[in-house]
């Protein structure tokens, strides 16, 4: 048994036909292209991911994009609609279902899940934004301060008007989870307040479907 | 050693390993592909985000130039005298809140207004212009200052500089 061991060694040192060569470089070489291979289809995956983001980002610019052009006309009370026609976009969003937008004091967040994996995008909005509609907004401030802040009814407070301003800020952090078939109206509006002496008006847009 | 002596030399060195190394350059090939694509892709989004930032940036300085209690005798003229108020909020602190109220309060930016001969200089700013590190992007419009009562009026700019916290 020993002997036909060193044989085989043996026969292995001796053996001039570079085998071994072969069969090592033949190796590397279906590593190497199986790595590359996996790096290239991971590349291509996330090259996906990064063209849906793109699309969540455009409608997230688009939503703000018009909040922030309402918020610098010179206009009060006039209503911008949009409607959302996620399909119209270059890789068409067909899962309505699963893009979801919402609609905060800071941000607009649009999630969309695929695959099992969340997808999403937010854009910073430039002006103050709350996601009321008006009549609840005015019905709000009427039942928190007894006047609903329009210039015939404007709301006592004492500068900085910080019990107006806390309590719209507060309504502000909550979110309006909007429905993509219907509408969204976007309206500047203005709540006059007063310290007596003189009268101001906050500005704020308002979101709402 | 000259270039003829390797060329003529057929010992066959490298001849067995020749596909490791031509499989070691193109892995290597691939790596720097891939290292250039997301350096690329890093300053795509970098700049992106940047050029998103002066977009906001530019939009606010167009809606401060047109601000109505900003507006001197004439509509297209900015008052100096409104401008020295605001940058000095103790004057009047109710004008200053107004100013910077219809903003988000996530908003981080200041406004600096100069005349183009660099006489007149305001900056009105919601307490602290430290940067500490963090990125500004300005955008700027041009105006034209009315100075004080006489109706003299120079060119100008308003550069609204937002600070936000570095993005790269």
């Amino acid at each position: 048994m020993k002997e036909r061991k060193e044989v085989g060694i043996n026969h292995l040192i001796t053996d001039d036909s570079a085998w071994i060569d072969l069969l090592l470089s033949k190796t590397a070489l279906i590593l190497a292209t199986l790595i590359i291979l996996a790096a290239v289809y991971s590349l291509a995956g996330s090259s996906a991911d990064l063209v849906r983001k793109d699309e969540l980002e455009i409608i997230a610019t688009e939503i703000a994009s018009n909040i922030d052009s309402a918020g610098s006309s010179r206009s009060d009370n006039s209503v911008n609609c949009i409607t959302f026609d996620p399909e119209s976009y270059e890789q068409q969003l067909s899962k309505r279902n699963e893009l979801n937008i919402s609609v905060s004091g800071e941000y607009i967040f649009c999630t969309l899940t695929e695959n099992g994996r969340d997808i999403s995008a937010a854009r910073q909005l430039s002006y103050r934004t709350l996601p009321l509609s008006p009549n609840k907004f005015r019905n709000l401030l009427s039942g928190t301060f007894g006047a609903d802040g329009n210039s015939s009814q404007p709301i006592n407070s004492a500068f900085p008007y910080a019990d107006v301003t806390d309590f719209l800020a507060d309504r502000g952090t909550g979110e309006l989870y909007l429905n993509t078939s219907k509408e969204l109206h976007i309206q500047k509006t203005t709540v006059f307040v007063t310290d007596g002496s003189e009268v101001n008006g906050l500005e704020y847009i308002l979101v709402y479907q | 050693m000259n270039i003829s002596s390797f060329t003529s030399d057929e010992r066959a060195l490298l001849e067995p390993n020749n596909d490791i190394i031509a499989t070691a350059l193109v892995v290597i090939g691939f790596i720097v592909f891939a290292a250039i694509l997301s350096k690329t892709f890093i300053a795509f989004n970098g700049n992106s985000q940047a050029l998103e930032n002066y977009e906001q940036a530019a939009m606010i300085a167009s809606d401060i130039a047109s601000y109505p209690p900003l507006q001197g005798s004439r509509q297209e003229l900015i008052s100096a005298d409104t401008l020295e108020v605001l940058a000095n909020p103790s004057q009047d602190p109710q004008s200053h809140y107004m100013f910077f109220h219809r903003f988000s309060s996530n908003l981080d930016f200041y406004v600096e207004v100069r005349t183009d001969d660099g006489n007149y200089q305001w900056i009105i700013s919601e307490g602290n212009t430290a940067l500490n590190g963090r990125d500004v992007i300005a955008s700027s419009v041009p105006v034209v200052i009315e100075l004080g009562s006489n109706a003299r009026c120079e060119p100008g700019t308003i550069t609204v500089k937002l600070v936000q916290n570095g993005w790269s």
